[in-house]
């Protein structure tokens, strides 16, 4: 028996007439719509007029401000040298007991700074996760790509029903599910 | 270019330095105009890991580098070319001194990315420029006034080839099929997976590779995976965030080989360069009928335009695949669309642009 795929697709279907919404409503936004309505509420000349005039002015020297300020505000994360050349990285607090001493062992419990650093170190050659982040996870196609292999191993019990521990799961070179102490 | 004087130096900018997209699309227009003698350099306000991936960032700057007034003013180009980002328009033009001729060239097609024509002044543009024909006409509607050109994108011919190596590790028996885009509403990401689903119904053993979203927003991020769980095929959907052009070409190629093939969901797209360098790789099509994939390609039995809302027809066209390769339709299309968007198509519209003698 086939899976149900009508309630996904009629989902989406209302979520295309939300986005025909946002759209007509970014046209209803947009400042030659807006400045066309001032424009038209200045007249006939009175009191009003005033005011449309001041939030003219108003707009453009907000445009004037704003004028070039394009992009996003960068993180203020580091990666440490030690992070940037290690070999094998952890996400979580603990190693497990099982595992001795590692050369070139970096972890982090800021599943952010690891998502930094498999942006932007060398390709790592083991990751294990220690547990679910969507932040890992997205990139961990592109980690076992580039050759590093996936471990893992979390260090508490976690619920297997959940999207991202389901991915973890079937996507992990290995999975070592029992939890380590 | 040592030795051989410039008849033209132009600058391209963007807002947004993303692996993939329009930024390729530069590197390649850059590569094609540097060998006849034209400069180009390329601007990007933002880097969105578009420099890490670079091996050679020979005339490319960021935002967070250098302004783009200072660029403008210094660089002294002869043309300037701003690609859907308004709040470049201005700058672009220069100092009091000296004023560029500014182009703006149109990629998008949606109601909301083509919203901001509706406050750029044409007449004070050197010219318009887009993609396809089908762009052309969706512009014309927001600006009668401009005259617009169509300068057809290049195409990546050499690496995109039916034939090359395989690195990527291939799934055994395994029916791989890719998906390409930004994991956005109007590249209909959702759809995809859901059609995911499908595909492993009828075929039991499947595996997609969604490719691209490597800039999309944490909850887009968790929406993904919650959809592919809701759907059961968190073990049949890949996601590789950003990938190589090379590596990119492999899953094609491996796609092709294992009788899948690439899905198009987009609701829309201004050339559908994705689509095109798949088909280039021999990987066939199963996307939306678009009125711009019936101008940009050919008829080719790889290619199978459906209605993406109907289920039934993504599934008699998946069905449709045969794991045989169409070695000489294959060859022929690569060959068309090699003729019709290679480096001579652009560099011809381009040329005729800037007013530089063929």
């Amino acid at each position: 028996m086939h899976f149900n795929l009508h309630p996904f697709l009629l989902d989406i279907a209302r979520e295309e007439a939300a986005s025909k919404e946002a759209e007509l409503q970014s046209l209803r936004n947009s400042l030659r719509y807006r400045v066309g309505g001032w424009i038209l509420e200045a007249f006939p000349p009175g009191l009003r007029t005033f005011f449309v005039l001041w939030r003219l002015t108003k707009l453009y020297l907000i445009r004037l401000h704003g004028r070039g300020t394009t992009g996003k505000p960068r993180s203020n994360l580091v990666l440490s040298v030690e992070a940037l050349q290690a070999t094998t990285l952890m996400l979580g607090a603990t190693l497990p007991d099982e595992v001795g001493n590692i050369d070139g062992f970096w972890s982090t419990e800021n599943a952010e700074l690891m998502a930094l650093r498999l942006d932007s170190g060398p390709i790592a050659h083991t990751l294990i996760l220690r547990r679910p982040s969507c932040s890992v996870l997205r990139r961990i196609a592109r980690v076992k790509l580039g050759g590093a292999k996936v471990i893992w191993w979390p260090e508490v019990s976690v619920d297997p029903g959940t999207a991202l521990v389901a991915h973890i799961r079937t996507h992990a070179d290995q999975c070592r599910d029992e939890p380590a102490s | 270019m040592p030795g051989r004087a410039c008849v033209l130096k132009v600058l391209y900018a963007y807002r947004y330095g993303i692996v993939g997209g329009v930024s390729t699309q530069l590197r390649l227009r850059q590569e094609a105009l540097a060998k006849v003698n034209i400069e180009c350099q390329l601007f990007f306000s933002q880097d969105n890991g578009l420099r890490q991936v670079l091996s050679r960032p020979d005339g490319m700057h960021f935002g967070m580098d250098v302004s783009f007034g200072q660029l403008v003013r210094n660089g002294r180009f002869d043309a300037v070319v701003v690609i859907d980002s308004p709040e470049l328009l201005g700058p672009a033009r220069g100092s009091l001194f000296r004023r560029n001729r500014v182009f703006l060239d149109v990629h998008t097609t949606t109601a909301t990315g083509l919203a901001y024509l509706n406050e750029v002044d044409v007449s004070s543009l050197a010219g318009v420029m887009v993609p396809t024909r089908y762009s052309e006409a969706l512009v014309q509607r927001r600006v009668p006034k401009a005259s617009i050109e169509v300068v057809p994108n290049i195409l990546d011919t050499g690496v995109f080839s039916p034939s090359g190596e395989s690195r990527v590790e291939s799934s055994g028996g395994t029916r791989e099929f890719i998906w390409v885009g930004k994991l956005d509403n109007h590249k209909n990401w959702r759809l995809a997976l859901v059609y995911a689903r499908l595909l492993c119904d009828l075929f039991g053993d499947v595996k997609l590779h969604v490719v691209g979203g490597y800039t999309a927003p944490t909850e887009r991020a968790e929406e993904f995976f919650q959809l592919a769980y809701r759907l059961g095929v968190s073990g049949r959907v890949s996601w590789l965030d950003r990938v190589e052009n090379t590596t990119l070409a492999q899953l094609y190629r491996q796609c092709a080989a294992s009788g899948g093939a690439m899905l198009v969901t987009s609701r829309d797209e201004s050339f559908g360069m994705a689509a095109a360098e798949a088909l280039l790789c021999g990987c066939p099509l199963i996307a939306n009928d678009l009125p711009v994939f019936r101008e940009v390609f050919p008829e080719s039995p790889l290619i199978h335009l459906v209605d993406i809302w109907q289920p039934d027809q993504i599934a008699q066209a998946a069905q449709g695949l045969s794991q045989c390769a169409f070695e000489r339709e294959v060859v022929t299309l690569h060959d068309e669309l090699s003729r019709r968007y290679g480096p001579e198509s652009f560099l011809a519209s381009f040329k005729r642009l800037m007013s530089v003698s063929p």
